[in-house]
């Protein structure tokens, strides 16, 4: 019998394409998918989020143990403050009804106040020494209150667990801490819009308690202070996603005027506790 | 012992057919290798050290599918085949398998 | 932000040298296989050659990976669906190496035909992370040589 060896060809089974172009094409087609889909999410998402009850929020929240990482109840006197407060605030910005804020307090020197699921606001004990009066401790809740107001939190979950779910898609991770990156315990991150949103509201929160803005703006004074002094390293995570605390200023301010609320006012001090120590002592 | 993949011979002659031999071998790569690998992993190219290893995995299960075709009694394996699965991370099977049979004429 | 970085020093790292051992390696195969010409392999099962010839079984196997470049190129491409290039010519090499060995150990032997050629492919990239495939081939084939 006879046979042959021919020699078969190259490139029948590969393809002659250079890889390089392969990738480009690629990159900006998942550019454009991420995009669009950022879209739909920060248009569409936001629209759908105001359709899920508050109550589901809460339901989520109460999977976690927020007891556990927070210090109340080492600072009675402190939450019980506090809490008025936000009570007194929730009325001034016409809280839904089915909203409620559950103040908490974490004895670490982080200067950080946060807004999570559930209605939980958390404030950091390195904030707290650093507000000089009532009127800035009531911006700062009125502007985390604000938060839970206009469900930025579940907004900025289900962003970010779409977002995570997107990545593990193209890094091929398991996805398993889909949750856990999504940030739901952490302090979630605001857009600027979002930001803004809230800083007007604080400002209504002030203008219904006191009928005057001043020391309002005095917050952002604090974080602009803070910023400069800082390193990179420090933990002074609130900055990074806020507007430019200049601009925060300015925008105060053309509120004010737009709406016609006087900047100047009688300034109400702090408790007398803040002097001393937010955490009670030990009795023996 | 003769061993094929095909399923006669050219020459000797099949007196009896003594049915499915088989032989398995499972062998993880170790850690060391593992982390060898996954360094190689990013400029590709061959892992010399995972084709050893399975040339040798390969090399136990046909060992242990020719003492199953000795303790039959056999004299040949026939009609050879061999599957690899990946059975758990970092774990793979080799499979063999064929057919025992007496040839004439072979010791 | 440093993932990124990291990501795109891998990328290019792979892509480089990635395509330098693909273009050594193909270049290897076809002088090889130039080489081995004279040993003709079948997939037939019934040799077409007669007479007394001794039967051997003859294997050639070999592990491969993918580069961090055509893992990124891959996982892309898995959202739009398509076909896999840069996957091509992995399996290619693959199994072109895998005959090659398989031929050489045949010529050692002193075989003058290779009848019945079975490939295996499997996946064994196991606890490597899932952006790298390692794929192995396996050739195995029954070569004949004059008694």
């Amino acid at each position: 019998m006879k046979y042959e060896n021919p020699q078969i060809p190259e490139g029948i089974n590969t393809t002659k394409e250079h890889p390089l172009k392969e990738l480009l094409v690629l990159l900006i087609g998942s550019l454009l998918v991420i995009l669009s889909i950022t879209f739909v999410v920060t248009f569409g998402g936001g629209w759908l989020v105001d359709k899920i009850p508050f109550s589901i929020e809460k339901k989520v929240s109460n999977m976690y143990d927020v007891e556990k990482h927070v210090d109340d109840k080492r600072a009675p006197e402190l939450i019980h403050y506090l809490q008025g407060l936000v009570d007194q605030i929730s009325e001034a910005q016409d809280l839904p009804e089915d909203i409620k804020i559950t103040v908490h307090f974490i004895n670490s020197g982080t200067v950080n106040a946060f807004a999570t699921l559930g209605g939980h606001v958390f404030v950091f004990r390195g904030l707290l020494e650093k507000l000089p009066n009532e009127n800035t401790l009531v911006t700062l809740l009125g502007h985390e209150i604000a938060h839970v107001k206009l469900r930025h939190p579940i907004k900025s979950l289900s962003a970010g667990i779409f977002f995570s779910i997107l990545t593990s898609a193209v890094t091929g991770g398991t996805g398993s801490d889909l949750l856990g990156s999504a940030g739901l315990l952490g302090s979630l991150k605001f857009g600027r819009d979002m930001e803004q949103q809230s800083d007007k509201e604080a400002m209504v929160s002030l203008q219904g308690m006191y009928g005057h803005l001043n020391g309002g703006a005095e917050l952002f004074r604090i974080f602009q202070k803070m910023k400069e002094e800082s390193d990179i390293d420090e933990p002074v995570k609130m900055f990074s996603s806020h507007p430019h605390d200049e601009k925060r200023i300015k925008n105060f301010q053309v509120v004010a005027k737009d709406k016609g609320w006087h900047e100047t006012g009688a300034l109400t001090p702090l408790p007398d506790f803040f002097q001393h120590s937010f955490v009670a002592r030990k009795v023996n | 012992m003769f061993i094929s993949n095909l399923e006669f011979t050219t020459g000797k002659k099949v007196t009896k057919h003594l049915g499915l031999v088989q032989g398995s071998s499972v062998r993880a790569k170790h850690a060391g290798r593992d982390i060898m690998a996954s360094l190689k992993n990013l400029f590709g190219g061959e892992l010399k050290g995972y084709t050893e290893l399975l040339q040798e995995s390969r090399e136990e299960a046909t060992q242990r599918m020719l003492a199953q075709a000795r303790a039959v009694g056999a004299n040949a394996v026939l009609n050879v085949r061999f599957s690899t699965s990946s059975i758990a991370a970092g774990a793979a099977e080799i499979y063999v398998y064929g057919t025992a049979v007496i040839l004439d004429g072979q010791g | 932000m440093y993932e990124l970085i990291i990501t795109l020093v891998l990328i290019t790292l792979g892509y480089f040298f990635g395509s330098r051992a693909e273009k050594k390696h193909y270049k290897s195969i076809i002088e090889r296989e130039k080489i081995l010409n004279s040993l003709p392999v079948m997939a037939s099962r019934i040799p077409i050659v007669k007479g007394d010839y001794d039967q051997i079984l003859v294997s050639g196997n070999v592990v491969i990976a993918s580069d961090y470049f055509k893992g990124f190129v891959a996982s892309l491409r898995n959202l739009f669906g398509g076909r896999l290039r840069t996957y091509e010519t992995l399996l290619d090499r693959a199994r072109r190496e895998a005959i090659l060995r398989m031929k050489e150990q045949a010529q050692e032997l002193g075989a003058d035909i290779i009848f019945n050629v079975k490939y295996e492919t499997s996946n064994i990239s196991g606890q490597v992370s899932s952006k790298m495939s390692v794929i192995e081939v396996h050739a195995y084939g029954t070569a004949l040589k004059k008694a």
